[in-house]
């Protein structure tokens, strides 16, 4: 007894860890090929061998000419409408999933069932038009205009409403009787008990915007409101020859910042499963 | 403290009634308990008295002011839900303060209030527990606790105890009991256990499919039940029913025959208490199908001419199943019934 487990739990881990390994190689080969030379990318990519991830000469070079092209301004670009549309969005479908799931009134499931409709057309498809309409008003090249596309999210007002309808509705009744009106039901009650799928539904909003290339587009017309994803698209244009390094680079910077937030909400993700347990 | 009085109150979910004209007189201070089978409105009246539901119809009053419109956090309603409704992520400090908190107290008059409130039901050790930490009766008692921190007009109860082991049931029945004592706050006490309806309130309400069937104090209920219904509903184990037919002969059923002052004739409902069966040599021969003895007293299931009927005797009983039992029915203390209209039929 004992030395069996043991000895699997060695196999399943060293299995793990290749299996991790597999995964981790495009990975690793975007972060070694932005710090080589572009020439180097491609000169060992077949047939694959160590040299193909590891670089004969480091080099920040890449680096340093991304960062010439302005791509810093676009990626601060991208994290202020990114952080706008996650908070706003955020606020937004908190209340909206609160008012189809705890809420009474006439018409409610029709109007959770727009909310619905609207997230299952492609947005691609109404994405012209409506920039169009963006533009009329006078937004574009506005923060709020980049913003504005990705500010109702179907999928999270129906995440966040499908667990509030699992929280007893005795809670948001006693809290009405203790004199709650229904924003303090939201704040006090159901929000400290949604805060994993609160999270769920800021990672959606996040990276909907974050990877948004089509809508930003349209509507930031300035290079000065260019986005990450489409000043990484523009490198190629820009100059004639494809610099596959600080192509890479531009992703490797565009990686870091959801990946970085995924490190830290991990531990939310963990916590607010052990912390639930609502009738329990 | 106050006063609740409904005037024909009425709830229709749809097209369906399930509230169907209610009128009730609440005085101050009283402990009343609504009681009735499961689905007969009992839920959706209190419901309707704390403002979770919208009165379809009638009036609302509470103090002499109409009440219908107000909302439910402006009517100073505390109620105890069934399943308890504790905040989980709230200490029961902070559970039992959230009211004070909304009223926008300081902190200290909160924290004063909160410990007051928790010695009173015995959870001063427990303040910095969450729920989840907690037993049921504990539970029971922190949401106990959060009505009368509030020091609320009335308190609701709706099937406190139904989520209680049967030994819990008994002591909480009389912590409440006595609480209510103590606090002498207005308390309308929804369930469907009769027994805790009885020991517990000063008048009982018996609903049956959305109408009061009847109302009275326990004992009232229990000695002059008004319908079948009640007198089936009330008390335990359950009163007999006998069908038969009323002649100035008396009350036959079958074989059986028992002499009755009723001036009334035509099909009718005899009841009689288990206790009310007494042993007699000279009575109706009665087959002993079981035989349940608790000690202080027999309870015998009866077979008296294909009537199966309950008693309950005083004496302790050791005859075997099939063997026979003489009984006769205590005469002062038969219900009559009009089979069609359920309705009690008097006896001069
Ligand atoms: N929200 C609702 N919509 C439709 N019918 C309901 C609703 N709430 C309760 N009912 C119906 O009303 C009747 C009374 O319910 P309730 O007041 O909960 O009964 P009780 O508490 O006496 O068991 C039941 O038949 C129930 O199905
Ligand atoms: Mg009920």
């Amino acid at each position: 007894m004992g030395a069996i487990p043991r000895f699997a739990t060695v196999l399943f881990t060293i299995a793990g860890i290749c299996v991790a390994l597999l995964f981790m190689l495009p990975v690793i080969w975007m972060l070694t090929s932005s710090l080589r030379p572009n020439a180097e990318i491609f000169a060992h990519f077949s047939p694959l061998t160590w040299q193909s991830i590891v670089p004969e000469t480091w080099t920040l070079s890449n680096i340093v000419g991304l960062l010439g092209t302005g791509f810093g301004r676009s990626l601060l670009n991208s994290l202020i409408v990114t952080v706008i549309t996650t908070t706003l969005g955020l606020v937004m479908a908190i209340m909206a999933g609160f008012a189809v799931s705890v809420l009474t009134f006439p018409g409610r499931n029709v109007l959770f069932a727009f909310f619905v409709v609207g997230f299952s057309v492609p947005f691609d498809a109404v994405a012209v038009p409506l920039s169009a309409q963006v533009r009329e008003v006078g937004l574009t090249n506005s923060f709020f205009g980049l913003a504005l596309a990705g500010l109702g999210n179907g999928f999270a007002i129906y995440l966040l409403r499908q667990f509030f309808l699992g929280i007893p509705r005795s809670l948001a009744e006693a809290a009405r009787l203790d004199g709650a009106s229904w924003l303090r039901v939201l704040w006090s009650v159901y929000l400290p008990l949604a805060k994993g799928p609160i999270i769920a539904a800021g990672l959606t909003l996040f990276v909907f915007q974050w990877q948004a290339y089509l809508w930003p587009l349209l509507v930031a017309t300035d290079p000065k409101m260019q986005v990450g994803p489409v000043a990484l698209a523009g490198l190629v244009s820009l100059s004639g020859v494809i610099d596959f390094s600080q192509m890479f680079a531009g992703a490797l910077f565009l990686s870091i910042v959801p990946a970085g937030l995924m490190l830290w909400l991990q531990r939310y993700f963990v916590s607010s499963v052990s912390r639930s347990g609502m009738t329990g | 403290m106050a006063q609740v009085t409904l005037r024909s109150i009425e709830k229709r979910f749809g097209s369906t009634r399930v509230v169907k004209g209610v009128s009730l007189d609440i005085a101050n201070g009283e402990f009343v308990s609504l009681v009735g089978p499961s689905g007969c409105g009992k839920s959706t009246l209190l419901r309707m008295i704390a403002g979770l539901e919208d009165i379809s119809g009638g009036d609302l009053m509470i103090d002499g002011r109409r009440m219908n419109a107000v909302a439910a956090k402006r009517r100073n309603i505390a109620m105890v839900f069934q399943n308890y409704a504790l905040y989980p992520h709230m200490t029961v400090a902070e559970n039992m303060g959230f009211s004070l908190r909304i009223k926008g107290l300081p902190k200290a008059e909160i924290a004063t209030q909160v410990r007051q409130a928790a010695d009173v039901v015995g959870l001063g050790d427990y303040l910095d527990r969450l729920p989840r930490q907690l037993s049921g009766g504990q539970r029971q008692r922190v949401a106990m606790a959060r009505a009368i921190v509030r020091h609320p007009a009335a308190f609701l109860f709706d099937e406190p105890l139904s989520n209680l082991d049967a030994k819990l049931r008994v002591q909480m029945r009389s912590e409440i009991k006595s609480l209510h004592q103590r606090l002498g706050t207005t308390t309308i006490y929804v369930t469907h256990d009769q027994i805790e309806a009885m020991t517990m309130a000063d008048r009982i309400v018996v609903m049956n499919v959305g109408e009061v069937e009847q109302e009275g104090a326990p004992l009232t209920l229990y000695d002059h039940p008004e319908s079948v219904f009640v007198a089936g509903f009330i008390g335990s184990p359950a009163m007999n029913l006998i069908e038969g037919t009323l002649s100035p002969d008396g009350f036959t059923a079958g074989p059986l025959t028992v002499p009755v002052r009723a001036r009334a004739t035509g099909p009718a409902i005899l009841g009689v208490r288990p206790e009310h069966l007494i042993l007699d040599p000279e009575g109706h021969a009665a087959t002993v199908a079981l035989v349940e003895p608790t000690g202080a007293e027999t309870q015998v299931h009866l077979d008296l001419a294909g009537h199966k009927l309950t008693g309950v005797f005083r004496e302790r009983i050791a005859d075997a199943p099939g063997s026979t039992l003489h009984v006769r029915f205590d005469p002062d203390r038969l219900h009559l019934f009009d089979r069609e209209t359920g309705k009690r039929i008097a006896t001069p």
